[in-house]
């Protein structure tokens, strides 16, 4: 089966403002440092794949825009809503099917919105939206049952999160890089239910672009830097049952067996992981949905330092959502950052294989898509 | 919050910061459907109604026009009992526009046997301490409507929710 590259990627970023650039400028810099990167040039790109969401865009059908900077012009121009996972799978599969042999991924985050409002514009207007049911509200309701039902304390939620700042405190691009220690933690504004302000995820500004190719252009131009060997998508229903199935993830564990299945691996054969937590609950309940281990066993996971930068299966080495969350840029970053890992650049550990793992829960958890990907070193 | 955009500042204005503030200011409308309607004309007259599957006989309260899990159209409408049970919650510490003061609690509550939960407000809960108010609830905590007196089928001619003693 033919395979695809991850040939080159960019960032512009990210921090708490964009410093004085617009999305385009900023879009325009990392897609020029990326194609760069990837050795290719402007005119052998096919497509441009553009993720984002008319809110966080501050524009509505706001492609039409970005084209130019994103080097779309007289071009295949998509765009994908679900998140920079989703649209790797697309771009990927846009490849396998031949209709192109190099595909850029463009996103950026310049807008800034009033989230008093901004927040719940997402959900569902009629039974969710009149009470402020919001993306961080979706959040403690889930915080809430994963205390009750598995008896998680808030500490351990804590944990969670220092041990992503104490990794993002070593990676240059990240947005929050203090190593925040439980106790501040603890001690930041409350924001829902037993969620601090540090339990969730900062809004940050930037741009990311990745540039993907066809296994006869790596060949060609020997521009690999890992390769995309599975890639899975799920789409959750959007409304509440129970919140034990919530917490189970179920749209997460059919996206890593899809992906799985396609690299024909399981996760006893994944090194590390980049994992689209928005709360601490969901990074401990993902391990239980990735198979990394049994139900109600995750906080070991972390009290044991297996998922720590120095442990044996690292979670989020780039300090994942809670350190850096572009909204629209977040997924490629995220995608950027496993392959970083791959190819030896972000944290110390010597990795052959890679889970990206993202979903578009920036806008809150109910109706979520789940995307996963296995990236693998190796060369062209 | 920090850097709250200034609703008052136009689109014509730029600050000094070379920020260019605009906002959108649309009204949206909806067609909420028939089984909608016919929920909230209930609601109207302080009655709950649930659509059920013909096929698994599971309840949707709010009504759902399809069952998801069997995929066919629900036919059936009944009126459920006005007691719920609490699946999950969460205390809101931030405040949004047109909504309570924070803090208030948010919960799912699963209606009658429902299969599904509506989101909705508790309150008439004592406490002392905000962070005391969270520990007040449960999971399968039994809770009631508590009905608005002027109601116009509108999801909130339900005031709230309150713990039955």
């Amino acid at each position: 089966m033919d395979r695809v590259a991850i040939a080159g990627h960019a960032t512009y970023g990210f921090e708490g403002d964009t410093g004085q650039r617009s999305d385009t400028e900023m879009m325009l810099e990392a897609s020029m440092a990326a194609l760069e990167n990837a050795d290719v040039t402007h005119e052998e790109l096919d497509s441009v794949i553009y993720t984002g969401q008319d809110t966080y865009d501050g524009a509505a059908i706001s492609d039409g825009q970005r084209v130019s900077a994103a080097g779309g012009y007289r071009k295949p121009f998509m765009r994908v809503q679900n998140g920079g996972g989703s649209a790797i799978h697309q771009a990927t599969a846009k490849i396998l099917s031949g209709k192109a042999d190099i595909v850029s991924i463009v996103a950026t985050d310049s807008v800034r919105a009033d989230p008093r409002k901004l927040s719940w514009t997402s959900h569902e207007a009629l039974y969710h939206r009149p009470f402020g049911q919001s993306n961080d509200q979706s959040f403690g309701l889930l915080a809430t049952a994963h205390q009750e039902e598995r008896g998680v304390t808030v500490d351990e939620l804590a944990r969670v999160a220092a041990k992503n700042y104490e990794a993002a405190a070593e990676n240059d691009v990240a947005h929050r890089q203090e190593a925040y220690s439980v106790d501040e933690i603890l001690d930041a504004e409350r924001v829902v239910g037993p969620l601090t302000e540090l339990m969730l995820r900062p809004n940050s500004f930037g741009a990311a672009v990745c540039v993907l190719v066809s296994e006869e252009v790596a060949e060609a131009k020997g521009n690999a830097r890992s390769w995309i060997s599975g890639t899975g998508l799920s789409t959750d229903r959007y409304w509440y049952r129970e919140m034990s199935r919530r917490l189970e993830q179920p749209t997460l564990e059919k996206a890593a067996a899809a992906a799985f299945d396609e690299a024909g691996v399981s996760i006893d054969d994944v090194d590390a992981a980049e994992i689209a937590a928005y709360s601490p609950t969901l990074e401990l309940t993902s391990y239980e949905a990735l198979g990394l281990c049994e139900e109600g066993a995750s906080v070991s996971l972390v009290e044991d330092g297996v998922t720590a930068a120095g442990g044996s299966f690292p979670v989020n080495l780039s300090g994942g959502p809670l350190a850096t969350s572009p909204p629209n840029a977040g997924g490629i970053y995220r995608a950027i950052a496993a392959s970083q890992v791959i190819e030896g650049e972000l944290g110390d550990v010597d990795a052959d294989r890679v889970l990206l793992a993202d979903n578009d829960m920036h806008l809150g958890e109910p109706g979520r898509t789940d995307a996963v990907l296995v990236l693998e070193g190796g060369a062209a | 919050m920090a850097d709250e955009p200034d609703p008052s500042v136009q689109t014509g204005d730029v600050n000094p910061e070379y920020k260019y503030p605009f906002h959108w200011d649309l009204d949206f409308s909806l067609n909420i459907g028939e089984d909608n309607r016919k929920f909230f004309d209930a609601i109207e007259d302080k009655k709950l109604l649930g659509k059920r599957c013909p096929e698994c006989g599971a309840t949707f309260v709010p009504p759902q026009s399809v069952c998801v899990e069997c995929y066919v159209e629900t036919d059936e409408w009944v009126e459920v009992e006005q007691r719920g049970i609490v699946e999950s919650y969460t205390a809101c510490f931030f405040e949004f526009e047109n909504l309570p003061e924070p803090p208030y609690i948010t919960a799912a509550i699963r209606i009658d046997d429902s299969d599904i939960c509506l989101l909705h407000f508790i309150d008439d809960i004592e406490y002392d301490d905000h962070y005391e108010l969270v520990e007040k609830l449960h999971k399968g905590t039994e809770v009631e409507p508590v009905w608005a007196d002027e109601r116009e089928g509108h999801i909130r001619d339900i005031s709230h929710w309150r713990p039955v003693e």
